[in-house]
């Protein structure tokens, strides 16, 4: 048993409202200098939809992250080392700069300056990258934003295309059927991380003591196969600067004692923030797991931090008190391992993400009662003679199981429904708690297929809709590896605050 | 102890000495490692403008005998880039400059180049005398026919004679000591000569003998008649048309390239036919294999 330690991350997607407010928050603070403009390290897609760069999950145009070869191994899907090689000058699996889209701003200026005249002047927009004038503007980050009954942006999203027939993508456009919701991305900060293994330089690599996945800003080379080995397209090319960049988790926020930006700005409080235990012995073996096993791989790797034995795991490989008690009060331990709600956003692409999502249990449904089309009807109890809407919401849901299935268990539906099963229990129990208007046997028969108790609802809802700061957000005071290790007694994290910075930095001695 | 670098350069001087023993053991003069006959072609091209072998100083000395009034390391030196030689107040070389007011221009020689040029001097020129002797004979043979044709040069050989691959018959340095044309190159102490006849007309061949810094050189040895024909039709053709002759090695270069560059694209759009070129654009268009 080899316990290492990871800042690990759960999005409650039931309560993203899609204001892009953690985007803007990363922007104003990361990527707001020349050559960044294009990219988001945070950004919020529709889904459906072909997201940011345009239908990234496609890795047969993208050849992200890993596969399985004939014999059960691993291999880039990118290339192997023959192929860096030979690919070394040229990496032909880059996206292009339209596949993200050209940043533009306005010519305000001429709002001010513009001579008296019979029109009305006009900001036209001006490309961030060439400086001219750009008559139409045909793509931006979140161009297919709430656009999910779309032709273009829906119907091309991979996963309405590989996991649903023709009749239900067919459905996905009518009117009455059409549905979205949103789908936050960060960069995941992975177990086993394409971008590291498609580096030639070894200039990307994963902090001992937290996890977070960093480029040397020194060392990148600018060979851009990380660009392509990340199956989220979550590294970016610096054009200006030359070397690749990416969400850093706000780590200079981190050991300042704040939560990352976007998850504290985030308006839904949607997010949440917590060290887990992992054992990485055996990392390997569960990213080689058949598709259908996945999950439940992954789960396996994350240990219970009050186990004696993990502890000392933990402590053998000199991870401190602090984060061991971080790691109990966690509350991704909870959603992921604890209650099995939260889970890793495509898990196929093998790189074992430690960003889990909690799907979306959209939308309440709605019934048309009396020529009234009423919202509330899904919630209130059903005639006696037949089982109560809610009970159903699983397989009448709007959005196919199927395409759930596709972005966060690799296909294997049961596992889907197990945990649309709980979010369903949860929210019928609290309603007959607070509402009183479901009937007993549903909710019993919806606590029997969830397998939660009554106690574990509670706790469910009151870490969903009523957690404080300090619960969503439980990060142990870092200085580095050195206070982390225990060498160091906890310093005032504010003592590093002014340092904070993106830039040139040394790397820490310790790292995988 | 040597150390690699120093080591490999000791090993390439050796060679160096032992091929030029070889050289000169083979060579013919005995006494100069340079090739006479070669030197006489160079002194035509680069000398003869400004040096006689035994008619007189010009615009420099007359070098009759100049391999014994100086030594070979000194010529060498000198030949190699006078200028340097001047400022090292060598007190040959600033007698030399106080005498002649135009400095000598560093003519660029190579080391085999000069030990021709000096071998050839050493001969007082008798080398070059053959030679030219040897082209009068031809040109006498030929030009039968060239001054049957009224004057009607060859601009061939017009050509021949402005590179100073084929001697004036009088001696007189070729057109490429001192002049250019584009696409063959040449002097720079000169005007270029590519468009000259455009201008001036078939008046131009007269300035060799009536111009100021030209007619000291030819009045000497000055041009026949059939020369002059020769070159002006060359002029001519070099002015109507300036890219034609060069037109054989650039043209064939440029042919080759485009050729090239258009082999290597396909051979890279084969190796890359899954790049990535596109994707979103033909997602949206609705063209490609993208549905709508």
């Amino acid at each position: 048993m080899d316990i290492r330690a990871q800042v690990s991350m759960v999005f409650h997607l039931d309560k993203c409202i899609g204001c892009h407010t953690c985007s803007i928050a990363c922007k104003n603070i990361w990527t707001d200098r020349q050559g960044t403009e294009y990219m988001w390290w945070n950004n919020v897609e529709t889904k459906p939809g072909t997201g940011y760069p345009t239908q990234w999950e496609d890795q047969e145009k993208y050849k992200g992250g890993w596969e399985r070869d004939s014999r059960g191994r691993l291999k880039l899907k990118l290339q192997g080392r023959a192929g860096a090689l030979t690919n070394i000058f040229y990496n032909p699996s880059l996206p292009t700069l339209d596949d993200y889209y050209e940043p533009w701003t306005y010519d305000y200026k001429n709002l001010f300056d513009a001579p008296e005249g019979d029109d009305q002047p006009t900001a036209r927009a001006v490309s961030l990258v060439t400086g001219d004038f750009m008559d139409t503007l045909e793509a931006g980050p979140n161009w297919d934003d709430d656009m999910g009954g779309s032709e273009v942006y829906a119907a091309n999203d991979p996963n309405v295309l590989k996991s649903l027939s023709e009749s239900e993508q067919q459905s996905l456009k009518t009117l009455e059927q059409t549905v979205f919701f949103y789908l936050p991305r960060i960069c995941n900060h992975c177990l086993n991380p394409g971008c590291v293994a498609a580096c030639p330089t070894g200039a990307i690599y994963k902090r001992g003591e937290d996890g977070i996945v960093l480029i040397s800003q020194n060392r990148c080379r600018a060979w851009r196969m990380c660009v392509s080995g990340c199956p989220y397209k979550k590294t970016y090319f610096n054009w200006s600067t030359g070397k690749s960049e990416k969400c850093i988790l706000c780590y200079p926020r981190l050991e300042s004692g704040q939560p990352p930006a976007c998850f504290h700005s985030c308006v839904g409080r949607i997010r949440y923030i917590g060290m887990v235990l992992y054992d990485a012995d055996g990392i390997e073996q569960a990213a080689r797991s058949p598709d259908d096993g996945l999950v439940d791989a992954q789960r396996a790797l994350i240990k219970d931090p009050y186990d004696p034995e993990v502890i000392a795991g933990a402590k053998r490989n000199g991870i401190g008190d602090a984060v061991i008690t971080a790691a109990q009060n966690s509350p991704v331990y909870k959603f992921v391992k604890r209650w099995g709600l939260a889970l890793p956003l495509h898990p196929e692409f093998r790189t074992m993400p430690m960003l889990f999502y909690v799907p979306p249990l959209l939308p309440v449904i709605a019934a048309i009662r009396d020529g009234q089309y009423e919202t509330t009807a899904g919630m209130e109890t059903a005639p006696a003679d037949e089982t109560g809407p809610n009970l159903n919401t699983v397989d009448k849901a709007r959005i196919p199981m199927q395409y759930m299935a596709s972005l966060f268990t690799a296909g294997n539906v049961e596992k889907i429904k197990q945990v649309y099963h709980k979010l369903v229990a949860v929210r019928m129990y609290m309603r007959s708690e607070q509402v009183g208007d479901q009937r007993e046997e549903d909710v019993q028969e919806a606590l029997r297929r969830a397998e939660f108790t009554p106690e574990q609802c509670v706790s469910v809802f009151e870490l969903t809709s009523l957690p404080t700061f300090e619960e969503r957000f439980v990060v142990p005071p870092m200085e580095r590896e050195r206070a982390m290790d225990g060498e160091l007694p906890p310093l005032d994290p504010y003592s590093r605050k002014a340092a904070g910075g993106f830039g040139f930095r040394d790397a820490p001695a310790r790292r995988f | 102890m040597l150390n690699a670098p120093s080591r490999r350069r000791a090993r390439f001087k050796q060679v160096l000495l032992v091929s030029a023993a070889i050289g000169l053991g083979v060579s013919t003069t005995g006494t100069w490692a340079g090739d006479a006959s070669a030197g006489a072609t160079l002194f035509q091209q680069k000398c003869a403008a400004c040096h006689t072998i035994g008619q007189g100083d010009r615009v420099g000395p007359d070098l009759k005998g100049v391999t014994k009034e100086r030594d070979e390391a000194w010529l060498k030196e000198w030949l190699k880039d006078p200028a340097a030689m001047i400022a090292s107040g060598d007190p040959g070389a600033k007698e030399l400059s106080s005498k002649y007011p135009m400095t000598m221009p560093n003519l660029g020689l190579s080391d085999q180049q000069i030990d021709d040029l000096i071998a050839y001097m050493a001969q007082d020129g008798a080398a070059g005398a053959q030679s030219s002797a040897g082209g009068a004979a031809e040109s006498a043979a030929a030009p039968a026919a060239a001054a049957s044709a009224e004057s009607a040069g060859s601009a061939d050989q017009g050509e021949l004679l402005f590179t100073g691959e084929a001697s004036f018959r009088n001696g007189g340095p070729s057109c490429a000591a001192c002049h250019s044309v584009a696409g063959l190159g040449g002097g720079s102490m000169g005007p270029d000569l590519t468009s000259t006849h455009s201008r001036l007309g078939d008046a131009m061949i007269t300035w060799p003998s009536a111009m100021a810094p030209m007619q000291p050189i030819f009045s000497a040895d000055p041009l026949t008649d059939s020369e002059k024909a020769d070159l002006l039709a060359f002029f001519k053709a070099k002015a109507a048309n300036p890219n034609q002759s060069s037109g054989g090695p650039v043209g064939m270069l440029l042919g080759l390239s485009i050729i090239g560059v258009a082999a290597l694209g396909a051979i890279v759009s084969f190796v890359w036919r899954r790049r990535i070129i596109a994707v979103r654009e033909p997602m949206v268009s609705g063209t490609g294999r993208w549905r709508r």
